[in-house]
Order: structure tokens, then C-alpha cells, then sequence
């Protein structure tokens, strides 16, 4: 997803899946013929709406970063 | 060899935790190690990586245990709309107590003027002179607290900008 740029542990990323299910943004989906030690995770709706908030703060930054970049050119 | 490691280390993480994630953790780590670049610096960064996010993860969980969710987890702890730090809560509490304190103060020295015949002057408590200075302090904290979460939020740099689409 990252082109190799972000490289996670194991410990980093089950704690930030532990953070995001404790705080209800997602949720384990249990698939029936999937092995055991292998987990599905999904959006809850809570969390695509918290997503789409977050997509909608960063592309104002972008905006803002842009406007500025533009500002000093100019 | 290095699995065994793994699942040993897996240990430091409280017991719940290990439940809950340990052998999805040891599968996606077998998975990680199987597609790792057989040179030995690409082996060393893999594997230091992964001794440090276990540490940390392990500490971070015991943490959460203990305290629950109080340190934030770096980048992926998004916190859309306005970050509230956990500094500003303990603040607040700290000045309704001081509030709710001066209150019952002020209750006190009311009822010790109760009931004095006329004309004496009424007894004031003896450290009446304090109230003021408390006030002084509160207002000040509030200001503080105002102006310590504005700036880790950003917000007041980010309300005075406007983007290119909102000039038109």
C-alpha cells in the first residue's frame, strides 16, 4: 500500500489494531474457511465516517499547504 | 529458531493481550520473515525492528492495562476535528476543585458572621486574603489552559487561513 515507504513491526501494528478496536472503528470479521491464526478486519461504520472526517482535515491541509507554497511563488 | 524467540518474547505482553493476538502476531511475523531479503543488513533492520515494536507494544499494552488508553499511539492515533489533551482534563478538574474549595470557604466565613449582635464588626476568616490570590490563580490557569491547548491543536493558526477555493 505504501511502496515499502512505511515499514511496521508485528508490535507496532497489533497495537495500533488493538487501539483502533478498542475505540470501535473496527471490528474482526470471521471468515469460516479461513485458518485460525489468520484474522479479517473491517471498517465499522463509526470508523469509515471518522475516516472520511480525517480524508476530508487532510485534504484542507493539502489545500492550505498549497495556498501558501502558491503565496510565497507568486 | 528465531520463531521460538518470538514466541518467547510474546511473553512480556499481558496474558489477555497474548490471547487475543499472539498467534495472529507469530503467523504475521512468519509470514514478514518468509518474504525478507536474504542479505544480512536487510536481516538485521528486520529483526531489530521487530525486537523494538515488541518492546514498545508490550509496554504500550501494560500501560493500557494499567492506566488505560493515555499514551497516544504516534501517527496512528488520528484524532479528528480537535485534539483535546489529556493535560487540559486534569487542569479543569484541578480548577473546579480549587472553585468548589472556595465556595465552601465562603459558606464558612458566612456562617461565622451569622448571628453577631449589631454593630460588631464581623469576623472575617483569617485567611480570607487568600481568595483573591486563588481567583488570580484560576483565572490565570483557565488562560493557560486555553492557550496550552489552542497551540497543540493548531486550530488558531489554521481559523485564520483560508484556502484559494474559499477566496473566490
Amino acid at each position: 500500500m505504501s511502496s515499502g515507504r512505511v515499514l511496521l513491526s508485528t508490535g507496532t501494528l497489533y497495537g495500533a489494531l488493538q487501539r483502533l478496536m478498542g475505540d470501535g472503528w473496527i471490528e474482526r470479521v470471521q471468515e469460516e474457511d479461513a485458518p485460525r491464526d489468520r484474522r479479517t478486519y473491517r471498517l465499522t461504520s463509526r470508523g469509515r465516517r471518522i475516516l472520511q472526517m480525517e480524508i476530508e482535515r487532510m485534504r484542507h491541509l493539502t489545500k492550505v499547504a498549497a495556498l501558501r507554497i502558491a503565496r510565497k511563488e507568486a | 529458531m528465531t520463531s521460538s524467540i518470538y514466541a518467547w518474547l510474546l511473553f512480556l505482553y499481558p496474558g489477555s493481550y497474548r490471547q487475543e493476538f499472539g498467534e495472529e502476531m507469530r503467523s504475521v511475523f512468519g509470514e514478514a520473515r518468509s518474504d525478507l531479503r536474504q542479505t544480512l543488513p536487510a536481516k538485521l533492520r528486520f529483526y531489530f525492528r521487530e525486537f523494538c515494536g515488541l518492546l514498545r507494544g508490550a509496554l504500550y499494552a501494560h500501560f493500557d492495562r494499567l492506566f488505560g488508553p493515555v499514551i497516544p499511539f504516534r501517527r496512528f492515533h488520528m484524532q479528528p476535528r480537535f485534539r483535546f489533551p489529556h493535560s487540559a482534563v486534569v487542569l479543569m478538574c484541578l480548577i473546579l476543585a480549587g472553585v468548589v474549595l472556595a465556595i465552601e470557604k465562603a459558606k464558612t466565613v458566612v456562617q461565622m458572621n451569622e448571628g453577631l449582635p449589631a454593630g460588631t464588626a464581623p469576623a472575617w476568616h483569617p485567611l480570607f486574603w487568600l481568595y483573591p490570590l486563588a481567583a488570580a490563580l484560576a483565572v490565570g490557569a483557565v488562560a493557560w489552559g486555553i492557550l496550552f491547548a489552542l497551540k497543540r491543536t493548531g486550530m488558531h493558526r489554521l481559523a485564520n487561513l483560508q484556502t484559494s477555493h474559499e477566496q473566490h
